[in-house]
């Protein structure tokens, strides 16, 4: 697919350089190409080494120019303008060049354009037409590349070695874009050719298959296998990827109606043009033949399903949620939504439950991950989310990384995080585990605080303590920006002695000489800012540790501008979105409590029914009441709780006690083992909405096909409570947005035209800033006034002993996704086939385990069984494990524990205790055999 | 949820555990302050059948139940 390429990248600045390019005028910022320069006075120099996303690098010598008064025929890629300058790009001299150098190209290279993949999608070819190539003088029996070999070896991509042009696109990518710098040009001169690591099968090789050099590659050396299967694609649709909360924009290319490939968006502004693994490469769940796309229903969880109608599904669904609520009353049923979700589809949805089931008993996965967020980030800041957009970090000086690992997790940010480091910002590192970050390419953590799992409130406690103690706290912004009384409180809590590294040594397990070193680079080196994720919310204090963190950003002025701010890296596409949109029992779409009348009548102008005015049943409290007895009814919107939460004994208990369960989703999940009414849901390829990344940034998500069910999930939502009785319909998702402007003040001016015509948005979004908000908090606090909060630190009541002496931690891995609903049903196995357990040399030592070898991990709830890897990246007395596969059971030994605040489970702290076993792990392949047995399917 | 029925012992447990762990995060402060704190939370974010659920308890038994924890769930209750 055509897309415009000025060449080399833009140069920030004032355009106060003028050039002259074949007689057209142009103003350019200082440092900007002659290339570049051209590209935007509307003249296309050709090209082949040269692109936008990387950095000039003169090596194809096809873009030469003539410049007055100067000899010669210098690359116009390389060459910045200064003022004044004259540039002729067509002159016989360098037409002549330019010929000369496509000829030798072309005396290398197969001529076998017709049968080509990327036949008319290729940069080789559209520059020999354009230099206006008609003979290959050397001829085409030379000594030659053309019987190099093709290295099929990776499962999205094949590396044709004999179309090479050596323009080291595909290299430049790796470094400046991905940061993994797994490509190379190996050898010299004629022997120049590209090599993944030391000459290795790029599957063998340090490559993440993120892409990146596919999509640099200007001829098909590194071409998508669906390219070589389906063709070039014909036509597109921008979308947002559905994975991970960065939110990436893509462009979905297609031929017909078949996908082609996805590839990243260069104006997408969460990623920039870049992707990872699972964003471009494995959406091939979304057609799996694993998806269940007719609605079913049984009477009782050990009857087969029968598929019936969408009508006699609903019917038959709302049919028993009413009778459910007769027998036991209003608030016996509830729901979660999900966020894989789109805003609008989690709106109706708890609009559904709010309105026509009549109770807040609504609640969101986001319970299970970022809810201290929320809950901490409100109490300090005023709003539930981060501060910063990505871009931010460029601006950095110094990033902290806690109990995340973006390279993993979130890689399209890392790979902006790790550009900034490259550029010489710091790093601290506070992790039990050894990430990559800690010690990767051109790239080094000065501190990495491997502190105990549990031990985060000490930690940053310990660093305020220094901070306060030793003069850092920028008294000027704490005066100006926060509470006098509130910063007095916790100035003389956290000055207090027992608050010291050194008293908290012992705790942490980090040396407090680390500890104050660590807090005084974040103090003085420059703009600092915190990245968190899950290891910092899923813990017993995670609500604590957030309003810390703001604690210390506050303290030392860190907040309010670009390169710095709190910043969680959230888990899922529309985390953020779902909070957004009214998913917590206490609170209506804006983060408003449902106690505030106000507010309130807002919504039942609306929506036409009462709201409920006090806070409904959060997931473990649904759970709870539903093994006691009273809570009966639920409708599960795309989530599989029967593997992500938390001891899922006691959540297949729950399950197993409703009257009623309702789940909406792609697949068959475990949850569905206990539904009575399952109702297809769409992939995000299907979908017409928006989903809210971690930066608050509000995407579009363009349905690329068909829905495959026939109807859009809040089609489905407002029929379920239509048949309950409270009519509700929309003509168009984009009618629902319109809603939530009409009643959310932060998304007033939002619109899906608004979205259109800017890309996207980041909220707060409104008459205030019609165009959204980059960055919060700058002039004041959404709150007024910064709020500190004291922080005692109080140790979780999951404690080791003689029994369970270990500490199992979780964590991702880049290749799969949450449970491993979308990215099990992908080539993407090929990387992580099953999920395995890290144990320490020492800790595996004295336990006689190997590498390979099958362990039982055993907790006081539960036992699994996975494979070892015995790793240093652990400490001595932590094991750590990945969750993203139903039969691994890594929350069958997670406990009860949770966040005092918001219940998010403490999946990062469960005592165990790890054995050798004869048993060998479930398969994925077992756990999918038992699902189609029970639906019936082959 | 149905009315007319008393809380199961493991949910009992249940409200109990989360109760005393929002009072332990108040223990560095006085105690009128502390049960204030958790009084708000309990009353933003506490459906109103575990207070009466928790409450019912606290005054059959209570036992195990922190004494901050007690004093919020009391003045809720007189609040109510």
């Amino acid at each position: 697919m055509s897309i415009v390429d000025l060449g080399t990248p833009a140069i920030p600045g004032e355009r106060t350089v003028d050039v002259v390019v074949d007689g057209i005028a142009v103003f350019v910022a200082p440092g900007t190409s002659v290339l570049r320069a051209a590209a935007e006075a509307g003249v296309a120099i050709p090209k082949l080494c040269a692109t936008d996303s990387l950095e000039a690098f003169g090596s194809c010598r096809l873009c030469l120019v003539e410049v007055e008064g100067r000899p010669g025929t210098p690359a116009s890629c390389t060459t910045p303008c200064t003022p004044g300058m004259r540039v002729k790009t067509q002159t016989p001299k360098v037409e002549k060049l330019r010929r000369g150098v496509m000829e030798l190209y072309i005396s290398d290279h197969p001529l076998d354009c017709l049968t080509c993949p990327a036949n008319g999608d290729c940069e080789l070819q559209d520059m020999a037409g354009v230099v206006g190539l008609r003979e290959v003088r050397y001829g085409l029996d030379g000594i030659n590349h053309l019987d190099a070999p093709t290295d099929d070896s990776n499962p999205y991509f094949s590396f044709d070695e004999s179309k090479c042009i050596a323009c080291s696109r595909c290299v430049r990518a790796c470094a400046e874009t991905q940061g993994t710098f797994a490509l190379t040009i190996e050898g010299r001169g004629f022997g120049s050719k590209v090599s993944a690591s030391a000459g290795e099968p790029f599957m063998a090789s340090e490559c993440v298959s993120c892409g990146a050099c596919v999509q640099a590659c200007p001829t098909s050396t590194l071409q998508e296998k669906t390219v070589i299967d389906l063709g070039v694609p014909t036509r597109s649709v921008k979308t947002t990827c559905a994975y991970c909360g960065v939110g990436c924009s893509f462009v979905a290319e297609l031929r017909g109606d078949q996908l082609v490939r996805m590839v990243p968006d260069k104006d997408g502004g969460a990623n920039a043009g870049h992707g990872c693994v699972k964003g471009r490469f494995a959406w091939g769940y979304a057609t799996h033949r694993d998806r269940q796309l007719e609605p079913m229903v049984r009477d009782s969880i050990h009857d087969q399903w029968r598929v019936v109608s969408w009508d006699d599904a609903i019917a038959y669904a709302a049919e028993r949620f009413l009778a459910i609520q007769r027998d036991h009353g209003v608030g016996a049923i509830g729901g979660i939504t999900s966020s894989r979700c789109t805003n609008e589809e989690v709106y109706v949805v708890q609009k559904m439950i709010r309105a026509a089931f009549g109770n807040n008993n609504v609640d969101t996965c986001a319970r299970v991950c970022h809810s201290p967020t929320g809950y901490g980030l409100k109490q300090t800041f005023g709003t539930s989310a981060g501060t910063q957009d990505f871009e931010s970090v460029a601006h950095s000086d110094v990033v902290v990384v806690i109990g995340a690992n973006p390279t993993d997790g979130h890689p399209v940010f890392a790979s902006r995080m790790k550009r900034r480091l490259r550029a010489g910002a710091k790093l601290i590192v506070i992790d039990p585990r050894r990430i990559d970050l800690v010690r990767s390419p051109h790239v080094e953590a000065a501190y990495h605080l491997q502190l105990q799992p549990g031990t985060n409130v000490a930690i940053v406690n310990a660093m305020s303590h220094v901070v306060v103690t030793e003069g850092l706290v920028d008294r000027a912004f704490v005066a100006e920006r926060c509470e006098d009384d509130s910063f007095a409180r916790w100035e003389a809590f956290i000055a207090q002695p027992d608050n010291s590294p050194e008293s908290l040594e012992a705790v942490t397990g980090v040396p407090a000489a680390d500890v104050r070193a660590a807090a005084r680079l974040y103090a003085t080196g420059g703009n600092a800012a915190i990245y968190y994720g899950l290891g910092v919310t899923e813990h017993s204090q995670g609500s604590t540790m957030v309003m810390g963190m703001a604690n210390l950003a506050m303290a030392t002025g860190n907040i309010g501008r670009a390169g710095v701010g709190i910043n969680p890296l959230r888990g899922q596409n529309n985390v953020q979105g779902s909070c957004d949109m009214g998913s917590f029992p206490h609170e209506l779409p804006g983060y408003r409590h449902v106690s505030d009348p106000a507010v309130r009548a807002v919504f039942e102008a609306v929506w036409g029914r009462v709201i409920d005015p006090e806070p409904g049943l959060r997931i473990p409290n649904m759970l709870d009441a539903a093994i006691a007895g009273r809570y009966l009814g639920m409708f599960i919107q795309g989530e599989d709780i029967a593997q992500s939460d938390p001891n899922v004994q006691h959540v297949k208990a729950a399950l197993g006690s409703l009257e009623l369960l309702v789940v909406q989703d792609l697949f068959l999940n475990e949850t569905a083992k206990f539904a009575h009414v399952f109702l297809p849901g769409t992939s995000f390829l299907e979908k017409d909405g928006t989903f809210t990344n971690a930066e608050r940034r509000i995407n579009r998500v363009r349905p690329v096909m068909a829905a495959a069910s026939g109807k859009q999930e809040w089609e489905v939502a407002c029929e379920l409570a239509t048949a309950m009785g409270y009519p509700m319909s929309y003509s168009a998702s984009a009618d629902i947005m319109d809603e939530i402007a009409a009643t959310t003040p932060t998304f007033a001016g939002v619109s899906f035209d608004h979205l259109d015509r800017h890309g996207s948005v980041q909220w707060p979004c409104n008459d205030a800033a019609p165009n959204g908000t980059p960055i919060m908090h700058v002039e004041e606090f959404v709150r007024g006034k910064g709020h500190f909060v004291e922080t005692p630190y109080v140790p979780t009541d999951e404690r080791t002993n003689r029994r369970f002496p270990l500490i199992l931690t979780t964590g991702r891995i880049l290749s799969q996704y949450n449970v491993g609903a979308q990215t099990r049903r992908t080539e993407n196995v090929r990387w992580h086939s099953e999920d395995v357990v890290e144990v320490h040399p020492h800790d595996a030592e004295t336990r006689g385990i190997a590498t390979g070898q099958a362990v039982t991990i055993t907790s006081r709830v539960g036992e699994t069984v996975l494979r070892a890897k015995v790793s240093d990246r652990v400490p001595q007395g932590v094991v750590y494990t990945t969750f993203h596969f139903p039969g691994s059971g890594a929350n069958v030994v997670t406990t009860e524990y949770s966040d005092w605040a918001t219940n998010c489970p403490e999946y990062k702290v469960t005592a165990v205790e790890l054995a050798p076993t004869s048993r060998l792990p479930v398969t994925d392949d077992e756990m999918d055999a038992e699902h189609r047995a029970v639906a019936g399917r082959p | 949820m149905s009315e007319g029925l008393h809380a199961d012992p493991d949910q009992v447990a249940s409200l109990l555990r989360m109760a005393n762990q929002i009072a332990s995060n108040t223990h560095h402060k006085p105690h009128d302050d502390a049960v204030a704190m958790v009084q708000t939370h309990l009353r933003d974010f506490w459906a109103p059948s575990m207070l009466r659920h928790l409450t019912e308890w606290m005054d059959a038994d209570g036992e195990g139940l922190d004494p901050i924890a007690h004093d919020a769930l009391d003045g809720l209750r007189a609040a109510t």
